[in-house]
């Protein structure tokens, strides 16, 4: 099930809802809470479930041998252990067919090809289940006693199947302790509200446009086309992938937990490196603390630690060569700004920045869209005019005329702008001596268009994929 | 003072917790609302204004439960019956339009679609004729379904489809109408007529200059033809008339009044006297939504229906239908038709697209003449009956047999053959019309 689909908003959410906040005592709750991460899971991966299950078990058990051995040798053993199985079954489920596909072209082998498919979710929460036996295991936090709170912790649906990854210490004690205000909930309705408006109205409109163009034959783009394609699809990955973290946050809140934040606006970055500290956070804080530190961080091999994050990076995206070069690009963007950029861009006025920032993101996701390298080729000849398609065709114009009120709205949605003018007028309104009710009225206002809209915009359109979905 | 405002902080604190309360409750009550009716509403089966079949209930099993097929069409089913989906629908065509529809004061709208290479294989209305598998021709299994980006420009009720040419596709067509009228036997008359489409003449500026000008891919391909290919300007008579009704607004052909205009061109070239329409009976076919909304599936277009306008032939006319060159077993067809069952109203004109068509007239001068052609011809073909005691068509998609030797057999004088423009582009009908001369 994904947020955005009908069953999951007007059957499954409420239900759950109701269902969680009427029974009484915290034991019951995460009962409760457990059985619908699980029905959750099922309803879109009845039989890989096992899979999610087992991982569990296995982080469950290594965190109990961990926590309890005093013997260094003895942890290590569980820690091995269960990185192994855990990885493993990425590796079986991901990356499998992709290497037995390229040994095969070396000639004498030949591999025969798994049907195995990618089980969802299964990046994040096996990200999860690790970071739990890690952390245990460097006695950040407590081993968890209770399989089914462990169970809990990987299943739970608001963050199982896109993210954020969440690290098992921000929600330990939640688990045991929690408690949700009303505010909280009405918070959390208003935080969940605006993700799904990222993704039923920003996302999926500026997705079709982006198809529009990308989808088709690559050889009859302009040069027009193709920037208007690829900046649709820019401004459509991070309103999917955003709005789904703000919804899985805004759930959370309505349950009692407090997520991470995901994204911090990352297209209002100034240099490649900025963007990496707002983009997606809770994958590059893992693959921080995770791997870069452990090999040593900027202390020594700096650029070799560099390069094995950014090949994981690209790498967890996807099982297929794209991912990899679109990893490897950030490395090289990224070195180069350390380097010798770096101090060029301290100098230079800010807007430069931003546009230069903003140009190696969007040719950042050519590679991230396409996933044969030919397409990529042909997509950045048609962006640089290296087509024998003029520059601009009048259906292009008149393309963007059409949707000029959409990518205005969405360059506006991306920076901070609307927040800044809400919490504005909210410090205003309250001010003025019935400024509470007004605020209340004016936010109630705002989340019963939005909820309508947004449903109209679902019921509506065919067209509602989740981009991040496949990871 | 320190009370005050204890006071008021408390007052402030119930107050945002009761909109809280409220905002919770009606979040609950909104979705919940919806999960409860769908369950209990009547789910209809139809949709009418998309014209398609709703989703039904899924069967359970576990089969099917474990292979998730269950659970995806279960969402399709629920999302296609959701209460009140009418509405919700026409809400979303709303918000789409403000979002991606802005027309600016040019009033242009581009909607693409998907075009694929078998759209473009013809239609016909079924006379009966049996196309057996090895006349048949194809064209899916010899080049994959090319799926293509075609752009419809809306333009107040109006849609048209924009044209893009280039130097190869002019140098394409050139040599296969030089190729053709090159394969035919000596002393045959050969004309070519290439068709302008509406966005020529109702599109705004952009549309209709530079690579979109129809006007010079037209007379470019004109002037790579060979000097014995007699070449027909029926655009400046298209262009004459273009305040009358010459071109659908729904559908991308030209109504018979404008392939009239070309009739005129083509009898003031080859020197024979026009049939004056007003000396023919007419009759309309009303509500006629054709192929460009189909494609687009714009309102606007929906709303305002076209209507076909047909001129029946002076002359007595037999029309058949044969599968080939042989001409065994043929069917009887409608040179004009007064009515049309299918949707497709504009296949009133000799019964669509047909693979070979012998239309003989009560005139009795001996002249024959064979059209070659795609639906384009269509609506043209009934002016020349007046003229000719023979009239051929052939519509080298449908149909394959040695086109030279045909000519000769049946000792026709004179070859036309018509394209519109965008036929100019299409590897279907070339391939077609080669396999045929080759």
């Amino acid at each position: 099930m994904v947020f955005s689909s009908l069953v999951f908003l007007c059957i499954f959410f409420p239900a759950v809802l109701i269902l969680y906040h009427i029974s009484p005592g915290l034991k019951l709750k995460n009962i409760i809470l457990l059985v619908a991460s699980l029905l959750f899971y099922a309803w879109g991966e009845p039989k890989w479930i096992v899979v999610m299950l087992v991982t569990a078990f296995i982080d469950y058990l290594a965190g109990v041998v961990i926590g309890k051995s005093k013997k260094n040798s003895v942890r290590k053993f569980a820690l091995i252990c269960s990185v192994v199985v855990t990885l493993g079954f990425l590796v079986v489920f991901k990356y499998l067919n992709f290497f037995t596909t390229n040994l095969n072209f070396i000639p004498f082998f030949n591999i025969p090809q798994t049907n195995l498919v990618l089980p969802i979710g299964i990046s994040f929460y096996t990200f999860q289940a690790l970071s739990y036996v890690v952390d245990v295991y460097r006695k950040d936090v407590d081993y968890q006693k209770n399989y089914f709170n462990l169970l809990l912790y990987v299943s739970m649906f608001p963050q199982l199947i896109a993210g954020p990854i969440v690290r098992y210490v921000d929600v330990a004690n939640e688990i045991a302790e929690r408690k949700v205000t009303l505010v909280d909930f009405s918070d959390g309705v208003t935080k969940f509200l605006i993700g799904l408006t990222k993704k039923a109205i920003f996302a999926n409109f500026a997705g079709l446009l982006a198809e529009n163009y990308l989808a088709g034959d690559l050889k009859s783009l302009s040069v027009l086309g193709a920037w208007t394609g690829i900046i649709a699809y820019f401004f459509q990955i991070y309103f999917d992938f955003s709005g789904y973290s703000d919804m899985a946050i805004g759930i959370g809140r309505m349950l009692g937990f407090k997520f991470r934040e995901n994204f911090n606006y990352p297209y209002i970055s100034l240099s490649v490196t900025d963007f990496w500290r707002r983009w997606h956070m809770s994958l590059s804080s893992f693959f921080r603390d995770y791997v870069y530190i452990p090999l040593g961080g900027n202390r020594h091999h700096q650029l070799r630690n560099m390069f094995v994050v950014w090949l994981l990076t690209g790498f967890w995206h996807g099982a297929s060569w794209n991912f990899v070069l679109w990893g490897l690009y950030y490395f090289v963007m990224l070195a180069f700004e350390k380097y010798v950029l770096g101090k060029i861009l301290d100098k230079i006025p800010k807007v430069f920045r931003l546009i230069y920032s903003l140009f190696i993101v969007i040719i950042g996701w050519v590679f991230f869209y396409f996933e044969d390298i030919p397409s990529i080729g042909r997509m950045l000849g048609a962006m640089f005019g290296v087509t024998s398609v003029s520059g601009t065709t009048a259906q292009d114009i008149t393309t963007l005329t059409n949707n000029v009120f959409l990518l205005v709205l969405c360059a506006i949605a991306v920076t901070p702008l609307c927040s800044i003018c809400a919490n504005k007028f909210t410090t205003v309104l309250k001010k003025s001596p019935n400024g509470v009710i007004l605020n209340g009225v004016v936010t109630l206002v705002f989340q019963a268009v939005v909820l309508v809209g947004c449903m109209a915009c679902l019921v509506g359109s065919t067209y509602n994929p989740f981009l991040y979905f496949r990871f | 003072m320190s009370e005050i405002n204890n006071k008021s902080n408390r007052e402030r604190r119930i107050y945002s917790n009761i909109f809280a309360l409220v905002s919770a409750i009606f979040f609950l009550i909104v979705l919940g609302f919806f999960g409860v009716i769908s369950f209990l509403d009547v789910d209809p089966t139809v949709s009418e204004s998309e014209n398609r079949k709703l989703a039904a209930k899924p069967e359970f099993s576990f089969s099917s439960l474990f292979g998730g097929t269950y659970t995806r069409d279960f969402e399709n089913y629920y999302s296609d019956t959701f209460p009140l989906r009418e509405m919700f629908m026409s809400m979303n065509g709303k918000i789409s339009s403000v979002l991606t529809q802005f027309s600016g004061k040019e009033d242009n709208v581009i909607v693409n679609y998907e075009k694929h290479d078998s759209d473009f294989t013809g239609e016909g209305i079924d006379v009966g004729i049996k196309k057996e598998e090895e006349t048949k021709k194809d064209f899916h299994a010899k080049e994959e379904d090319a799926a293509f980006k075609g752009s419809i420009l809306i333009s107040g009720d109006r849609g048209m489809e924009v044209f893009t040419g280039s130097d190869s596709m002019t140098s394409k067509y050139a040599e296969l109408v030089n190729s053709t009228s090159s394969a035919m036997p000596e002393g045959v008359k050969f004309y070519s007529m290439v068709v302008p489409t509406a966005i020529e003449f109702y599109g705004t500026k952009r549309f209709t200059s530079g690579e979109h000008s129809q006007k010079d891919s037209i007379k470019l391909a004109y002037k790579k033809m060979d000097s014995s290919v007699i070449t027909l300007d029926v655009y400046s008579r298209l262009e004459e008339k273009a305040d009358e009704y010459i071109y659908f607004r729904t559908d991308h052909h030209w109504t018979q009044r404008g392939a009239y205009q070309a009739y005129l061109e083509f009898c003031d070239v080859s020197k024979q006297t026009p049939v004056d329409l007003k000396d023919l009976e007419t009759g309309k076919i009303k509500d006629f939504v054709g192929s460009l909304y189909k494609a687009s599936n714009a309102d606007v277009l929906k709303k305002n229906p076209d209507y076909v306008e047909f001129f029946k032939t002076r002359v007595e006319v037999d029309g058949m239908v044969y599968e080939n060159s042989e001409m065994a077993d043929g069917y009887p067809f409608y040179v004009v038709a007064r009515s049309v069952n299918s949707s497709n109203k504009y296949l009133a004109f000799i019964g669509g697209d047909q693979p070979l068509e012998k239309i003989v007239t009560s005139n009795k001068n001996g002249k024959k003449i064979l059209v070659i052609k795609e639906s384009y011809g269509n609506a043209l073909v009934p002016f020349l009956c007046d003229n000719y005691e023979e009239v051929y068509v052939v519509d080298p998609r449908q149909t394959n047999f040695d086109l030279p030797d045909f000519v000769k057999e049946q000792g026709i004088g004179e070859v036309l053959m018509i394209n519109y423009s965008f036929a100019m582009a299409n590897k279907t009908f070339s391939d077609a019309l080669y396999a045929m001369i080759d």
